[in-house]
């Protein structure tokens, strides 16, 4: 790294990190837009949204929204839960994905292929809702925190993703552990775990993100059961609440004035702003093992 | 080397029975089967609910009290022109995502793997894989006022630079909405869908580019011969299981973006389920078409997989 | 790396048994048997208005005093999806929100017929006595929904209309001098004038005429004919007043006429270009702005947007109903008497222990002391009496109204809202609910209003509507069943799709290709099985005729 530092920088060089600066800066701005924009609106009055022409920053700026997702859900409770499923959820996911891609990557198993085959056509049957449901009834998998973690276990992406990494790490330190006569599962827990780092943490943060983002589950198996609603889905009851707001014939027009109402564009910006922090966090504490070379670095220790 | 023993292994361990394999490797079977029962049981024992689509289901009965239709599901879908039209809808729309996806994820994370400060390199990954998790209804609103008639940004500036003379109803010409969709969902998942390349990239032996740095290749040359084909395995992994998906464009970037000047082509398989299956309580009809997807997904998938086993290319199976 | 996964590991861990021990702490208290009957109820709830939040007062008071605790599962995705999976797995509560006949057909609830009687439940009976026919479920004959809106004691006296009517920006009609409005042409040339005058509102440029046509609201677009041919609401449907046949109007030729009229006003700039790739939100943002003249809709639809001209203080950019019609000869039928809905509101699931006490705590509900509580609130607390025992409201008390975080403390309109209810007046003369109250709606007006209605020499905002006439007894007709996948059913929905996509294309067309494609629009509709739709509508309506009488 500090050697290719040092070294002088010719012009095409040059013009390329202005054309990479640029690139990146642009990509900043219209990525950021978006976020930029619904955080103004969930920052901004309810009705006085309804008008438009909100960008970057809000026009009359309240707390409000904020204000009745957290007084009219019942958001701890939920938090704890998705925070739950999705620290299981991953830690499970994680260890036992990359276990099977770890059997999947030896040439010589007897259920190699088939096992390939099983759950590569898992990723395109889907057998319908209710089918689903009746099955997970039977299990006794409703009403029940572990519907959220189970039904899902090993991912057939995540396995191919795993399993293809997995591939590209040389042979070498394997063989010598074999040799050394270690069987297979310490061979996978020393020394596979930790050269597949990287990618383990991208299962991780895929698992991680769908598992905080599923409410649908909740909806479907736990929607009765007040201690095992998750976050999304108590947000997604705050959203549909602030859809039919006004539909209601009990509704008065006060024609005087007309304040702290919440609409569904500011509630949905605000359930966003709520929702997604949480788990844009995790991203950076991943991140440290994308870092290249570490897995080779690691093979040479 | 490494590679020839291995091959030697395999052969003489091909000539022992399938029992005493099983029973050499214990462990490795120890270390799978439980959990792909566990698959089995999750995914394929609920396809017995694929008799639906060969029944007129109604859920207040059990699944083999039905009354049985035969065909009928599946002759409806294909004698209707719209979801034949639909079909194609889907295809278009699935090809240029795949495309536009695959290409437009692939040279941002090569780009951002040139970015040499880490800070930013962390900071601008961070950042643009943010709208993954906007809902589609946001990025719609937004795709919407940027594109509106009335002091949308791209007309506003279309306006200025003289390019047209009156504003342009994009959201409201055919012709756009394809490129439109594919645009808006690269837009939202660039970002997201670089993760896996990145990662992927860890794997790469710096020396390789300081080898690559001695025999005078500049930082072009060194993205085309190092880094792009030291992520091809996943690339083409990812690509074969994506072509499986072929026919799952979705439905509600379209539902939310479509209206009726633009449904010829906005319309989805999905929405078109969702119309005449759902909102009618059709069950059996969701299953017929989802059915039908399953098969021609499976049959891409096995063409794409032995098509790159042909062209000695990573392999799916 | 080791130590991450550990302090994951006991990170989850410690996570699990939190949440199993609170898990295990709320699933005791499932049936209370004690004292006269089922005390708890679980309910699964599809309105969507506010939850009611853990320390709100009305259900803290119904505990104290009647001892009924809920618990409740509310909708949060789709109805159908949810229904589905309820009935194929035969999961239900104890009461369950109907809007749809699902759950009946499915077998999923109890027959009422023998809860409501004039002895055990006097109030609920005398409730739903007079339309006891029409409620029964059509295939049995018994009675298994208690229906939620609708029926009415006494006059219906809301000051807030909020079905379907020609609008029209205040302004306009301020500016043209209160004139009376009739016909589609006045209504048309009102709006070409104020707009030729005010090229721009608040800085933007004006439009017009609004339309909604986005997925969902398609209605919006197609019923308008109807309307203005002097038709009440049948849905998509013309009824033959003596024959009681039933017949589509989309291809008749006064919506020709309408869709004629919207192609020229379209071509002099009137209408929005972007009305049709709109969605709900930017129509509403449009008419929040202040510059969207006029437009046909029905109220709730875009009330919100009415609630954001009041907060920005823009009172002459509201709305007022205009029963337009095509001339002045027909006379108009937009507003009418009130009909309760059919298959919505409360049922109680075969999965419910003691079906009689539900019906028993619908009974205690629906008594005027209760019903006060529910609709107004607390005496003194929420709405004061004056010397003449009226109900009113102080400005304080009015305003809480709106705000969403007090409802959920102090109202249980999530609940309340399938509930069966008293609408109209109470018996000592008192609107049932605050909008029911004529003193309230006055109280509610600000003097841009009250000056605009003394122009008018109205009362409120309904006097701008027809007399509602008695509603033949088959209606509406909009709200029969078509049954799931029917041929009927396919044809209705293929009557939508082909509305979204030609009618834009009719109205956007230049003049000289309007008849074209009106001629491909009425080819397309030829094609569809609309003989099988028209027949089970004309069907349904005789079998009304002859079971509703």
């Amino acid at each position: 790294m500090s050697l290719s530092k040092l070294k002088k920088q010719s012009p095409a060089d040059i013009a390329f990190n202005i054309f990479l600066a640029i690139f990146m800066i642009l990509l900043v701005i219209i990525t950021l837009y978006p976020i930029v924009n619904t955080i103004a609106i969930s920052f901004n009055d309810g009705t006085d949204t309804l008008r438009g022409g909100i960008y970057l920053w809000p026009r009359v700026p309240t707390l409000y929204n904020y204000e009745t997702i957290f007084k009219t859900t019942n958001l701890d409770q939920a938090f704890l839960v998705s925070v739950a499923r999705t620290v299981i959820a991953s830690v499970l996911n994680v260890f036992f994905t990359s276990m099977v891609a770890y059997t999947l990557t030896k040439r010589d198993y007897v259920f190699g292929k088939a096992i390939t085959l099983i759950y590569v056509l898992t990723m395109y049957i889907n057998a319908g809702l209710i089918p689903g449901y009746l099955l997970n009834k039977a299990l006794g998998l409703t009403n029940n925190f572990w519907v959220y973690i189970i039904p899902g276990l090993v991912s057939a992406f995540d396995l191919i993703i795993v399993r293809t990494y997995m591939k590209s790490i040389p042979g070498s330190l394997m063989e010598s552990a074999e040799i050394d006569g270690a069987g297979e599962f310490t061979i996978f827990i020393k020394i596979m775990l930790p050269l597949t780092a990287p990618v383990l943490a991208t299962i991780a943060l895929f698992c991680a993100v769908n598992q905080w983002n599923s409410w649908f589950d909740t909806f479907i198996y736990n929607g009765s059961n007040k201690n095992l609603t998750t976050l999304q889905y108590e947000l997604m009851k705050a959203l549909s609440t602030a859809m039919n707001q006004s539909g209601s014939t009990q509704h008065v027009a006060n024609t005087e004035a007309a304040a702290n109402q919440v609409t569904p564009v500011s509630i949905r910006a605000a359930i966003t702003m709520v929702a997604a922090v949480p788990i844009l966090c995790v991203y950076p504490f991943l991140q440290k093992y994308f870092v290249q070379g570490m897995t080779l670095g690691s093979v040479k220790e | 080397m490494q590679l020839k023993t291995k091959k030697k292994a395999a052969v003489s361990l091909n000539k022992k029975t399938f029992w005493q394999r099983c029973c050499e490797q214990k462990v490795l079977i120890l270390m799978s089967v439980p959990l792909v029962l566990l698959k089995i049981l999750f995914a394929y024992v609920p396809l017995v609910g694929w008799s639906m689509a060969f029944q007129n289901y109604k859920p207040a009965k059990g699944l083999f009290d039905q009354q049985w239709v035969g065909l009928d599901k599946f002759k409806f879908l294909f004698s209707d022109n719209v979801f034949l039209h639909d079909i194609r809808n889907t295809l278009a729309m699935s090809v240029i995502n795949l495309v536009l996806g695959f290409v437009t994820a692939i040279i941002l994370a090569i780009l951002l793997n040139e970015l040499k400060n880490m800070f930013f390199k962390r900071s601008i990954q961070t950042i643009s894989y943010m709208p993954h998790f906007l809902s589609w209804i946001i990025v719609v609103g937004i795709v919407q006022n940027v594109l509106s008639t009335d002091s949308g940004i791209v007309n506003d500036l279309l306006l200025r630079f003289g390019i047209i003379n009156s504003p342009v109803n994009f959201l409201g010409e055919p012709k756009y909405f394809w490129g439109i969709v594919g645009a808006a969902n690269v837009w939202k998942e660039v970002g997201w869908n670089t993760i896996i390349y990145l990662a992927s990239m860890s794997s790469i032996d710096p020396s390789l580019y300081e080898a690559a740095a001695v025999d005078g290749a500049g930082r072009f040359s060194k993205m085309i011969h190092v880094t792009l084909p030291a992520i091809k395995g996943t690339i083409v992994i990812l690509l074969i299981m994506n072509i499986g998906h072929i026919l799952d464009a979705g439905f509600e970037v379209q539902y939310l973006l479509g209206s009726g000047p633009v449904q010829d082509v906005s319309e989805t398989i999905d929405i078109f389920v969702l119309k005449y299956g759902m909102q009618m309580n059709d069950y059996s009809l969701g299953t017929a078409a989802g059915i039908f997807k399953s098969v021609i997904s499976i049959i891409l998938v096995f063409s794409a997989n032995w098509l790159s086993g042909k062209l000695g290319e990573e392999r799916l199976i | 790396m080791k130590k991450v996964w550990k302090q994951v590991i006991a990170a989850s861990l410690a996570a699990v048994s939190a949440i199993s021990l609170t898990a295990c702490g709320g699933s005791k208290n499932t049936a209370d048997k004690e004292g006269g009957g089922q005390k708890h109820f679980s309910v699964f709830i599809t309105a969507t208005s506010e939850e009611p939040s853990d320390n709100n007062k009305i259900l803290k008071k119904i505990e104290d005093e009647l001892g009924y605790t809920f618990d409740c599962e509310y909708l949060v995705g789709n109805y159908d999806e949810k229904a589905g999976v309820m009935i194929a797995g035969g999961d239900y509560p104890d009461i369950v929100s109907c809007s749809d006949n699902k759950f009946v057909q499915a077998g999923a609830l109890v027959p009422l017929d023998d809860y409501i009687t004039p002895e055990k439940t006097p109030n609920l009976y005398k409730h739903v006595e007079k339309y006891w026919k029409k409620f029964s479920y059509q295939e049995d004959g018994h009675l298994y929904v208690i229906p939620n809106w609708g029926i009415y004691d006494g006059e219906q006296t809301d000051g807030v209309y909020q079905g379907a009517a020609f609008w029209i920006q205040k302004a306009v009609l301020a500016d043209a001098g209160y004139p009376e409005v009739k016909t589609l042409d006045q209504y048309f040339k009102l709006i070409e004038d104020y707009k030729a005058k005010n090229p721009t509102i608040n800085g933007v440029s004006t439009i017009g005429f609004e339309i909604l046509a986005a997925s969902g609201f398609e209605w919006v677009l197609t019923t308008a004919p109807n309307y203005l041919h002097g038709n009440p609401n049948n849905g998509d449907v013309e009824v033959n007043p003596d024959t009681y046949e039933a017949k589509i109007y989309a291809n008749s030729d006064y919506a020709k006429q309408y869709f004629k009229k919207l192609n020229e006003e379209y071509a002099k700039g009137i209408i929005d270009s972007e009305a049709f790739t709109q969605n709900k939100d930017q129509y509403i943002s449009k008419i929040s702005s202040g510059r969207v003249l006029g437009m046909f809709d029905q109220h709730w639809v875009f009330q919100t947007a009415e609630s954001s001209l009041v907060s920005q203080k823009l009172y002459e950019r509201e709305y007022v109903p205009l029963p337009i019609t095509f001339d002045e000869s027909i006379a108009p039928y937009y507003r009418d008497q009130p009909v309760a809905n059919i298959g919505q509101g409360y049922g109680i699931s075969v999965n419910c222990e003691d079906p009689e006490a539900v019906v028993q705590m619908f009974e205690t509900l629906i008594s005027e002391d209760w019903q006060k509580i529910l609709q107004w609130g607390f005496e003194g607390e929420d709405y004061m009496v004056n010397e003449e025992g009226r109900f009113y409201r102080t400005p304080e008390q009015r305003e809480q109204q709106d705000d969403t975080i007090w409802k959920s403390e102090n109202k249980i309109n999530a609940l309340f809202d399938n509930l069966p209810k008293i609408q109209g007046q109470y018996s000592d003369g008192n609107g049932a609910s605050p909008g029911a109250q004529q003193e309230e709606f006055e109280a509610s007006l600000c003097d841009y209003d009250k000056e605009f209605l003394a122009k008018y020499n109205k009362k409120n905002w309904f006097d701008f509507l027809n007399d509602p006439p008695e509603n033949p007894v088959y209606y509406p007709a909009w709200d029969i069943d078509l049954i799931d996948g029917s041929d009927a059913h396919y044809a209705n929905q293929k009557l939508t799709d082909l509305a979204t996509r030609y009618l834009p294309q009719l109205i956007m067309t230049d003049a000289g290709s309007f008849d074209t494609v009106w001629g491909q629009y009425c080819g397309e509709i030829d094609q569809l099985d609309i003989a099988a739709y028209e027949k089970r509508m004309t069907d349904q309506i005789k079998w009304r005729m002859e079971n509703w009488q």
